[in-house]
């Protein structure tokens, strides 16, 4: 059950409110936060009543395991051996599920053998829950979080708003939540809110996200028909659209989280207004990035054993954060492309520079009116670098190999520059716009085919490179009738485009 | 906290009424035909198979349908009522599998209509797949009786706009008679262009097994076709085979599927002679059709003059094949294939 249909809309969301608000405040909120993991459980299952089986497998066993650990460090043992046991199961998981056919791939390859492939189905949201079930074990290990009960554990592992797609929130940010979950009293304005948070992150998802999407799948399986600019404007395309696919679903989330008085940890702030690759890490999927700084970068010694050892860390997490996301060369190869540049910066903020005063980690002050204005054109400079060279490494994620991603690159330097590919362009003709253009008989204009495509984009670069988030726009919104209506109308644009919108592309991970 | 109440008892009343508001229209108009016949005056727009055939299968006026895949799609309504007087619908699907024509011989029978002639085109390739294969995914909703399900269609934006507000501003109602028809032009019917676009199948090493494709043909037949046939024995099904042109079976030779395919024709004929309500067509061997490539547009799809011959055939009972004389009409084919001069064909650049 997507968040973007009709069966989530108009049953699941509006009975999973209603019951969790009637039962709030009886028996001290127990039973409303069983019906949110009675909701949950429904809510995963409808991927797949055998997944739901694994889901509870995985839970059970690393509450054991948290279990486990705790009663070793009581009993003055440090629990390392549990911990080990724990953390190799969970990604034992992980590798059977999501791995298998990327090693099997790879052993044939190596060995000239022919070992058949799995072809095993992925389950929903593998990758976030495991990692989260992981977090848990570790923190269990560290002493950060104490036992809340298997209840207030399952429903932080289950929690429907996040299951699928995250956002990777640790337990000690959830567990104070959820104790007082269900005791809270219908809160009128956090839901309102969570309607308009969750409003604007469905119209970037399937307004934007899979607009952008369609043209990209064209793009992608026409390849060859693609001259400089198409291939240009895919690059560009792919960007925008795993940005809004991505946060928009994290928008959702969000407010739908709000609607039941829990808030999440904040994933997106926007990104592509970072001015290098390390303040792009520090707001783009932010809680899968610091998963990796507090679970893998200290643990193998962060930056505490001299440059050298902190570039090792730094390129072992890029290389497991692009495996994390696929099973395939392409991924880790776009994990490297981040993994150098960080390094990179990273050694060129550390160098001793005259007329630059270094300020904290990643400040830098310049002295008079001059440097001033410098400064102003190299931090529009590092964002415009930023977002070209993190795009031209998005191609390597969506492509299907390494080869096709360098082709479509390729082709950007030699596929020539003649007008826009007619069809690319014609997905941006929404039936809702075009009407527009009819009247204005723009659509009479010999480049009248391509304005929408031109609007759309510009829009939406205008809106990741100035605009402010979702989350801060809904804090900032009246309580006017206008307002209601207002948002009433974009949710009914939203539903109406439901039947033709696909599955968001963070979903298989 | 009483203006957030407001707020949201105006977004819920405001959401509600504009979703009903939509609603509404849609029944009201019901574009896809899903509740009632047409209305008199809407400019109907009717181009997608898949999502318009089961409502015109349930409230169009008609007492024979034609089924079948883009083969059918050229035939002209008109010309059964002038030659065998009926009131014909035509619920082509491109590309259709037999399940795809199951599926729609449910709602036609279920839909209360007296249905004397059935006019089912089969490509004998599509019966050597899955019995549960359908060309496209199939929108539920549009094929089973409950209402409840229908939000897909009563809030969908593409119903609202593309086929509701567009004929209306801009009006271009759909002509039933010829609805579905290819988009080739009569200049894209001819040798030259069929052969300019023709790319041959890939050569195969081995002659393939003759009873290759039997087994899924047989379950095919059982579930899909012969049900209805026998549900039925009121209508009559006149079954035919289209004349595809001597390209494809250019491609027949080069994959070493000769016996497979004639093979084929014979199961499914044979399946079907002992039916009393059953006709069989059998028209890829007319000589004069298929080695005429001005007669075509690709290397199967042929001209609408070749439907109206087909059409004047199941009047006339011209082309009809029976247990005494397959034998021999699949011999012909063949003779034709082996005798079809390839080589002359493929030495001209096109």
């Amino acid at each position: 059950m997507l968040f973007h249909s009709y069966t989530f809309l108009f049953v699941f969301l509006p009975v999973s409110l209603t019951g969790y608000y009637f039962l709030a405040g009886k028996r001290g909120g127990k039973e409303a936060k069983l019906w949110l993991v009675a909701v949950s459980l429904w809510f995963y299952g409808c991927f797949g009543m055998e997944y739901l089986f694994l889901l509870l497998a995985s839970v059970l066993f690393n509450y054991k395991t948290g279990q486990m650990i705790r009663g070793c460090r009581k009993n003055g043992r440090n629990g390392k051996r549990v911990l080990a046991a724990g953390t190799a199961g969970n990604l034992a998981l992980l590798a059977y599920f999501k791995y298998m056919d990327f090693f099997i791939g790879n052993w044939n390859a190596l060995s000239g053998g022919n070992l058949p492939l799995l072809h095993v189905a992925l389950p929903v949201g593998i990758s976030f829950f495991t990692f989260q079930q992981i977090s848990y074990l570790a923190d269990c290990f560290r002493g950060e979080i104490e036992d809340s009960g298997f209840f207030d554990y399952m429903l932080y592992i289950v929690y429907f708003p996040k299951l699928v797609e995250g956002p990777l929130a640790f337990a000690s940010e959830l567990f104070p939540q959820f104790a007082g979950a269900g005791k809270q009293k219908f809160n009128a304005e956090g839901l309102m809110r969570g309607i308009c948070l969750f409003i604007m992150g469905m119209l970037k998802k399937v307004i934007l996200a899979d607009t952008f999407g369609e043209a990209v799948n064209y793009g992608y399986s026409n390849l060859e028909m693609m001259h400089g600019l198409d291939a240009l404007l895919l690059t560009v395309f792919y960007s925008l659209q795993l940005y809004f696919d991505f946060s928009g679903y994290c928008d959702m989330a969000r407010g739908i989280s709000r609607m039941f008085g829990i808030e999440l940890p904040v994933n997106f702030e926007s990104p592509y207004q970072s001015g290098n690759i390390i303040e792009f890490w520090k707001r783009w999927h932010i809680t899968l990035n610091r998963f990796f700084t507090k679970y893998i970068y200290i643990p193998l010694g962060g930056n505490r054993n001299g440059k050298w050892k902190t570039y090792r860390n730094l390129l072992f997490v890029f290389f497991i954060s692009g495996l994390w996301h696929g099973a395939g060369w392409n991924f880790i190869l776009w994990g490297m492309m981040h993994g150098i540049l960080y390094v990179l910066t990273k050694a060129w903020q550390g160098r001793n520079v005259p007329g630059g005063e270094r300020l904290g980690k990643n400040k830098r002050v310049f002295h008079g009116a001059g440097v001033k204005r410098g400064g102003r054109i190299a931090g529009a400079a590092g964002k415009a670098f930023t977002f070209c060279y993190v795009s031209a490494a998005w191609v390597y994620f969506r492509a299907e190999s390494v080869a096709q991603g360098s082709r479509l690159l390729g082709r950007i330097l030699t596929g020539g520059f003649v007008r826009v590919d007619r069809n690319l362009a014609g997905y941006f003709n929404l039936e809702e716009f075009w009407y527009i253009l009819k009247v204005l008989r723009l659509d009479r204009w010999e480049y009248g085919h391509d304005i929408l495509m031109w609007v759309f984009t510009v829009f939406a670069l205008l809106l990741v490179f100035f605009g402010k988030n979702a989350a801060w726009a809904a804090e900032k919104i009246k309580p006017k009738a206008w307002t209601a209506a207002v948002f009433a109308c974009l949710l009914l644009w939203c539903v109406l485009t439901f039947s033709d919108v696909s599955t968001f592309l963070y979903f298989n991970f | 906290m009483k203006q957030y109440k407001k707020w949201l008892a105006v977004f819920a009343l405001f959401f509600l009424g504009l979703a009903a508001a939509v609603m509404l229209l849609v029944v009201y108009v019901d574009p896809f035909f899903q509740y009632h016949a047409p209305l008199e005056d809407f400019p109907y727009v009717v181009d997608h198979q898949v999502n318009q055939n089961p409502g015109m299968a349930k409230h169009m006026d008609y007492d024979s349908v034609i089924l079948g895949s883009s083969m059918t799609v050229n035939f002209n309504t008109e010309w059964f009522g002038e030659l065998m007087g009926l009131k014909t619908l035509k619920l082509s699907y491109s590309g259709a599998f037999p399940k795809d024509q199951a599926n729609i011989m449910d709602i036609i029978f279920a839909s209360g209509h007296k249905v004397d002639a059935v006019f089912l085109g089969i490509d004998v390739i599509t019966y050597s797949g899955g019995v549960d294969e359908t060309k496209y995914p199939v929108p539920e909703y549009l094929y089973d009786d409950t209402v409840w399900n229908d939000i897909p269609y009563l809030l969908n934006k593409d119903v609202a706009l593309q086929y509701i507000l567009r004929p209306l501003a801009d009006p271009d109602k759909t002509d039933l008679a010829t609805v579905y028809a290819s988009w080739w032009t009569e200049e894209y019917y001819n040798k030259q262009w069929v052969m300019h676009n023709y790319v041959p199948a890939e050569p195969a090493l081995e002659e393939a097994d003759p009873e290759k494709y039997v087994k899924n043909m047989e379950a095919n037949m059982a579930a899909n076709i012969c049900p209805y046939i026998e549900a039925n024995p009121d209508t009559v099904f006149y079954i035919f085979f289209p004349p595809y042109s001597i390209l494809y079976w250019n491609d027949v030779l080069l994959e070493k599927q000769m016996d497979a395919v004639i093979r084929e024709y014979e199961y499914i004929a044979q399946r079907l002679f002992p039916y009393e309500n059953v006709k069989v067509f059998f028209f890829p061997n007319q000589e004069w059709i298929v080695c005429d490539l001005d007669n075509y547009a690709d290397y199967s799809h042929y001209h609408p003059d070749i439907n109206r011959y087909m059409t004047e055939c199941f009047a006339a009972g011209e082309c009809e094949v029976t247990i005494n004389n397959l034998g021999e009409e699949l011999e012909k084919m063949k003779q034709i294939v082996y005798d079809y001069d390839f080589e002359e064909l493929f030495s001209i650049e096109y």
